[in-house]
């Protein structure tokens, strides 16, 4: 439910005492609380959405967390997601669009031995590749980059890569290397987002409630990229502490791991020799993207970048 | 039950005796099993390391056996209500059964695992599509028993009572509900073993972890991306106990229900 927050107007000073009540805001997750939602914690913990006037509610993601159909059918206001994954949803007809980057690059990658190298995706040539059915990048390494392989279901456990030293397996660079080598295993990884393909991760939001509620889509996104920016070069122990508070299972040198290699990869703040800032997303990319989702068959007919984002929210480069 | 004549017929001490005994086996060759092939405990973990790793992980696995528990009882609950509501209207008239049982059974076919994405979507996702999955999987058995019992009234019992002009209310409930009662409680043993599997199904398969403590679905994703197999092991053991105890506690409503009068309880009144 929103109570608008309209009787604000323009904002001179923030000050959030003058302000009657918070616009109350649901924001869905993908999966489980974990580091990569540690942006949005922290603005939470550090009061960075109060301040806007938000009164935020993270609701946890999990298995089939239909993030997407979430927003759409308004049980959340806005979420988060892969940048791909919302356009082929618009591309289907489901009213949502992207209002800012979380990541510059989706954390995607390869999991490898280091007895068995994936340099470069073309490695993965003949090899068996457990990998989530239906991602975009097994159409991109097949189609685009025309390597075969055998592709076995993603069941989100390690079990196997650990016992076979030629198996590969898809991961998130912030998430399983950590445990793997925590096991012994001496692994490498390998991030899937290339020139070829780089997808986003996005924030995004039910097309009805952006036109209801640009302003506080505006100060949702503001809010969420200063959490994202202090959690990743600040001190991330606020954001943390709620993190595990609402689950007790990560280890604290997990979660160092995980933020370590958000910026190792540069994920959030993207690369600035490319002119890349936090949030940024930017149109020529979308472009690209939606083209090559056509070209590789994920995508049927298609769709317009203004129908996929709005670029209001996007903050001016630094 | 015949088999339980069988064990009556045993000595107390083989019949306590021999469970132990294939246990202690089984353990042994476990152990046999885990020294020959040299393999590590993320593997196969020993029963002592599965019993540290439940020690060690105990106040998790508690609250998450909790968490199960609540899901287990939400699901089981509404299908030990909506099954019963639903045998009476099935049993009320040869047309209403012959037009819906089919459509039960297409419920009951179809697997759950591809109605999930729907039922997160119509639900939601947490406690309510883990309710769901859980009277989805725990609802059949009861129709179908409950069912069976109302169309199993001992037929001299339904003449004498059409001879004294009962109404079909009255034949309902004074006679086929309660001559039911055995089929029903079978069948809600049933969905007792089935209503926590259902539950943790349902939390792997539609749980989000609200509440900062997620069930023992979500623990088999913590401890596998995490590779703690032994806390794998331990999580299974509590899924275990977590069943036992539903079972038991219809058990006990069997007893209670059934014990006065029903022949399946031998009684030492004579």
């Amino acid at each position: 439910m929103v109570i608008s927050v309209a009787g604000c107007g323009r904002k001179t000073e923030s000050a959030p005492a003058l302000t009657p009540a918070l616009a109350k805001i649901r924001f869905q997750t993908d999966w489980f609380p974990e580091p990569e939602h540690g942006g949005y914690y922290q603005a939470l913990a550090k009061g960075y959405y109060a301040t806007e006037g938000l009164d935020v509610e993270i609701l946890p993601g999990g298995p089939n967390a239909q993030v997407m159909s979430s927003v759409a059918v308004g049980r959340a206001d806005l979420g988060m997601t892969n940048g791909d994954d919302v356009i082929v949803a618009v591309a289907r007809g489901v009213p949502i669009k992207m209002v800012a980057a979380e990541m510059q690059r989706d954390a995607q990658g390869i999991l490898f031995h280091t007895a068995h190298p994936v340099r470069d995706l073309r490695d993965l040539k003949g090899r068996t590749v457990m990998a989530g059915s239906g991602s975009t990048w097994l159409e991109v390494v097949r189609k685009k980059l025309g390597v075969e392989f055998n592709q076995v279901p993603l069941v989100g456990d390690l079990a196997r890569f650990m016992n076979n030293p030629g198996f590969v397996q898809q991961c998130f660079v912030t998430n399983e290397p950590f445990f793997a080598r925590q096991r012994g295993a001496d692994v490498g990884v390998l991030l899937i987002a290339s020139d070829t393909y780089e997808p986003y991760r996005v924030m995004f939001t039910g097309n009805e409630f952006l036109a209801r509620h640009p302003d506080v889509v505006g100060k949702f996104v503001r809010a969420s990229l200063r959490g994202w920016a202090d959690y990743l070069t600040g001190d991330p122990a606020p954001g943390n502490k709620l993190l595990a508070a609402r689950r007790n299972d990560l280890p604290p040198e997990f979660m160092a791991y995980s933020i370590k290699a958000m910026n190792e990869y540069k994920l959030v703040s993207g690369d600035p020799a490319k002119g890349e800032f936090t949030g940024q997303l930017t149109a020529a990319r979308l472009e690209k993207q939606i083209r090559l989702l056509q070209e590789v068959g994920v995508l049927d007919k298609a769709v317009a970048v203004s129908d996929v984002a709005t670029f209001e929210f996007i903050p001016k480069g630094q | 039950m015949e088999r339980l004549s069988v064990m009556k017929k045993l000595p107390p001490l083989l019949v306590w005796g021999l469970p132990v005994a294939s246990g202690v086996l089984f353990v042994a060759l476990w152990y046999g099993v885990r020294a020959v092939s040299g393999l590590q405990s993320w593997i196969l973990p020993t029963p002592l390391e599965i019993l540290q790793a439940a020690w060690r992980e105990h106040t998790r696995l508690l609250a998450a056996a909790g968490h199960t528990a609540v899901g287990a009882l939400g699901g089981f609950t509404l299908a030990a209500a909506l099954g019963f509501v639903t045998s009476l209207v099935l049993g009320v008239s040869r047309s209403l059964r012959a037009g819906l049982y089919p459509w039960l059974l297409v419920l009951q076919m179809t697997p759950v695992i591809v109605l999930t994405p729907v039922i997160m979507l119509w639900a939601g996702p947490g406690l309510p599509g883990i309710i769901t999955i859980t009277w989805l999987i725990s609802y059949f058995p009861i129709v179908a028993n409950m069912t069976q019992g109302l169309l199993s009234s001992d037929m001299n019992h339904v003449a004498l009572f059409r001879m004294a002009n009962a109404s079909r209310l009255q034949e309902m409930l004074l006679l086929r509900v309660p001559s039911a009662m055995p089929y029903y409680l079978a069948g809600l043993r049933i969905a007792a073993t089935l209503a926590p599997i259902g539950a943790i199904f349902g939390e792997y398969m539609a749980g989000n972890a609200s509440g900062g403590t997620g069930g023992l679905g979500f623990l088999v994703y913590s401890y596998n991306t995490q590779i703690k197999i032994p806390a794998l092991f331990a999580t299974a053991l509590t899924s275990c106990l977590l069943g036992f105890m539903f079972v038991a506690a219809v058990s006990w409503l069997n007893w209670l229900v059934l014990h006065k009068w029903h022949d399946s309880f031998e009684r030492n009144d004579h």
